[in-house]
């Protein structure tokens, strides 16, 4: 009952942002998130319904860093368990070490293990390794979970995760031991959409498409990340970057890969560091730094000089 | 839609409304299925014999089931509660209640005395949204929790948020949306307590904060309805290219005689095809050796008579449906002992039973032929219908008109009307062409190329095709047509 109450009392806002500079418990750099409204409201549904939140959207629009930023504003505990195509559900509530105990069942039969370590043998405890999410069930706090790409796992990974998910809870096969959630954590899935996530795990999450976001939004996220920028660079830049996204949607269609927000973040690190007028002279006549923003080849040849041809005409 | 029961005049209740209410007194414990269904009818004034045949009970069983549950209501209700005095005695729970205020539990909650929008979810699921029972209650949990009960763009959110699971979903939930609601915006739900435009409460004094991101106009503004005439304009097009298809059928039977059949071009071998057709259809366990078979490493110490090393086996992966859709005739000619081959190695190659192979001239249009000489038809709809769209992956062969060169628009609208069919029913779909990749520029199958991945028939685009049927591939996100 008091878990539920203190539920009700989560209320993610999206106004929280951690001081430029902060590290999180694993060396990790904390970042400003600046979310839409309406994905701040599905975070909030996704809470108080006790359902996981898929989220899609382009690639680099900042799907995995919500899940971050949801934990610290909250001020909870964060568990990421990123998916790997060889991942299976069973890895991200824990892992069971049946060769250590089967090592030391041979070493003890040997009688060549002392009496604690014999002792320990019994413990079913000793050989389980958790997961992400074992670990996010067993806390006591309500823990933010994100399971991070699942479309990168094998077709079946979220069909095998709809128990665990439903119902909070799991049992240890090998010893038989149930793990019931002592707070529901917050979930979020992101996906890519490599593969389609089968109906009867979408049936179960609630889904939100990441916008990119608009002009405005760009701005105010920079200025987030990099304070104290000068308004005339902030503004050139991301004209700049919205007009050569713009000639990238009208080449490739809505579903090629365009440069996103964080390459955005990472051509402006580095614009940065030169002279304001010098990066604004040049910016009117060719892409500076096409490396940080064209990842391919392709690309590359494409925009990287079409604005001088264009200039040319 | 949703307002405070008055109960006075709301009397009689609904037999849903009443299990609520049983299980709130009950302290929220909820109610066995078979409870509910004794319940359920007893409300309904049927007899325990009745109710044994609708639940395929004895008579025996139900009348103990019914027995313990009339105990449990009237230690609950603090009255002897039985079948027969069941609606009067909730009544009068409902009446006492209310005459107190309504104190705790279920009576602070809104109830909803109607569905809301239950014509919109009935729409979606009509529009085949994987929508269920437990859908709408997540809705109404929500709306009860105070979601979406601002204003019609929250209402639009929150729908959205529930039910919306793709991006090609939110189109037509748009579309539903945009339909129904408008209609009705008036008697939107509108709790009053709530302001409308209610800013999110901050709580959280004393970190920082930032100044709120969004403004009114920025936020997502509903998307015009998509004309209906979306759907016609398919149908349409169909029809349109079912005319066109014959004319061009006539216009290919007599080129066919232009064309000399050479028998000996193989760019893959037999092996190699069995090998890459393996690679698709040999899931059952591949990769690297990572799992600990327990079984085996057990025996293998009994045998040894100590542990040297743990038996591992590779992991079990999925296996996939695959559908393999083969252009016949007309320019394919030459190329017809290189579709019978990959056809072959296709079915002999498999493990996999439920591999389907057909046949179609030029482009599919209606119908798919079970034989090479397209004599036994199945339509294309009935075909789709069988698939299960999480398995299925499709390849296509043929030269999509580059072998004769020439660029024909009907050919690719046609093409494109077929993907765009199949989108919904086929995850994965490759095409391989006979025709190396130089011969593509400039013909129909340059465009098509555009539509669907294209692999020249090649050991290395044959490999690539079937990675790609694997959903190995980062192109494999099937664009289908604009």
């Amino acid at each position: 009952m008091a878990e539920t109450l203190n539920r009700e009392a989560l209320k993610y806002t999206g106004k929280v942002q951690p001081q430029l500079g902060k590290i999180d418990e694993n060396g990790q750099m904390l970042y400003p998130y600046l979310p839409e409204e309406d994905l701040v409201e599905a975070v909030n549904l996704a809470i108080q319904l006790e359902r996981p939140l898929l989220i899609k959207g382009e690639p680099g629009c900042g799907k995995t860093k919500l899940a971050r930023a949801v934990a610290y504003e909250l001020g909870l505990p964060y568990e990421t368990w990123n998916i790997k195509s060889t991942s299976r559900a069973k890895d991200g509530l824990y892992t069971y070490d049946a060769v250590g105990r089967l090592r030391d069942a041979q070493l003890a039969a040997a009688g060549r293990l002392s009496d604690d370590k014999i002792q320990e043998i019994d413990k079913s405890e000793t050989y389980i390794k958790w997961g992400p999410l074992g670990r996010a069930f067993l806390k006591e706090q309500t823990t933010v979970v994100l399971i991070d790409e699942i479309d990168k796992a094998d077709i079946d990974f979220p069909n095998d995760l709809l128990l665990e998910l439903d119902e909070q809870r799991f049992v240890i096969e090998e010893t038989g031991d149930k793990i019931q959630a002592k707070a529901a954590p917050i979930v979020f899935i992101t996906s890519n959409d490599e593969k389609d996530l089968p109906d009867a795990f979408l049936r179960r999450c609630l889904f939100h498409y990441v916008e990119f976001p608009k002009r405005q939004q760009l701005i105010e996220i920079v200025n987030a990340h990099f304070v104290a920028s000068p308004e005339s660079l902030v503004n050139a830049i991301i004209d700049r970057f919205l007009q050569l996204r713009e000639e990238m949607r009208k080449d490739k269609g809505e579903s090629g890969k365009k440069v996103s927000t964080s390459e955005l973040m990472d051509w402006f690190r580095i614009l940065r560091h030169y002279p304001e007028d010098k990066v604004l002279d040049e910016l009117g006549k060719k892409l500076l730094y096409p490396g940080v923003l064209l990842k391919s080849w392709d690309d590359y040849n494409r925009y990287a000089k079409q604005r001088r041809v264009g200039g040319d005409l | 839609m949703i307002k405070h029961l008055s109960f006075e005049g709301l009397l009689p209740i609904t037999v849903d409304e009443a299990l609520a209410i049983v299980e709130s007194v009950m302290d929220n414990k909820r109610l066995t299925e078979l409870q509910k269904i004794v319940f359920r009818l007893s409300w309904e004034r049927k007899s325990y014999q009745e109710i044994a045949q609708v639940s395929h009970c004895t008579s025996g069983n139900i009348r103990a089931v019914g027995a313990q549950l009339w105990n449990q209501l009237s230690k609950s209700f603090g009255e002897k509660v039985g079948k027969h005095n069941l609606q009067s005695v909730i009544e009068r729970y409902l009446k006492s209640r209310q005459d107190d205020g309504p104190p705790s539990g279920f009576l602070e909650k809104p109830i909803v005395d109607e569905l809301p929008l239950i014509e919109l979810f009935s729409q979606l699921r009509e529009a085949g949204f994987p929508l269920g029972i437990g859908e709408y209650k997540l809705l109404l949990e929500a709306l009860q929790k105070g979601f979406g009960t601002s204003d019609r763009t929250s209402l639009y959110r929150l729908c959205k948020t529930l039910w919306v699971k793709s991006a090609e979903d939110k189109r037509l939930f748009d579309y539903h949306f945009e339909l129904i609601v408008k209609e009705s915006q008036e008697t939107i739900p509108a709790i009053p307590e709530k302001p409308a435009n209610s800013a999110p409460e901050t709580e959280d004094s004393g970190i920082i904060e930032t100044a709120p991101i969004l403004t009114e106009e920025t936020s997502r503004p509903i998307i015009s309805a998509p004309p209906p005439e979306l759907v016609k304009a398919i149908e349409d097009e169909v029809q349109a290219a079912k005319a066109v298809m014959q004319a061009t059928n006539k216009y290919e039977a007599i080129s066919d005689r232009q064309f000399i059949l050479t028998s000996e071009y193989f760019p893959v071998t037999r092996r190699q095809m069995k090998q890459s057709w393996r690679y698709l259809r040999r899931p059952v366990r591949e990769g690297p050796p990572v799992e600990l078979d327990v079984e085996a490493t057990v025996n293998q110490i009994g045998r040894q008579g100590i542990l040297l090393s743990p038996v591992l086996v590779p992991r079990r992966i999925n296996r996939s449906q695959l559908l393999l859709l083969i252009d016949r005739d007309g320019s394919m000619v030459p190329f017809h002992d290189l579709s019978h081959r990959l056809a072959e190695t296709a079915v002999r190659g498999g493990r996999l039973g439920n591999a389907g192979i057909y046949y179609f001239q030029n482009c599919p249009v209606d119908y798919l032929y079970h034989d090479p000489y397209q004599l036994e038809a199945e339509k294309i709809d009935r075909l789709l219908a069988k698939l299960r769209p999480e398995k299925s992956a499709m390849l296509i062969f043929s030269d999509a008109g580059a072998a004769r060169g020439g660029y024909s628009e009907e050919r690719v609208e046609l093409t494109a009307g077929f993907l765009q069919q199949i989108k919904t029913k086929v995850r994965y779909v490759a095409w391989l062409n006979p025709m190396p990749e130089s011969r593509w520029e400039g013909t129909t199958a340059g465009k098509v190329a555009r539509l669907v991945p294209m692999f020249e028939m090649a050991r290395r685009g044959l490999q690539d095709a079937i990675g790609l049927l694997r959903g190995k591939s980062q192109s494999s996100v099937f664009v289908g047509t604009e």
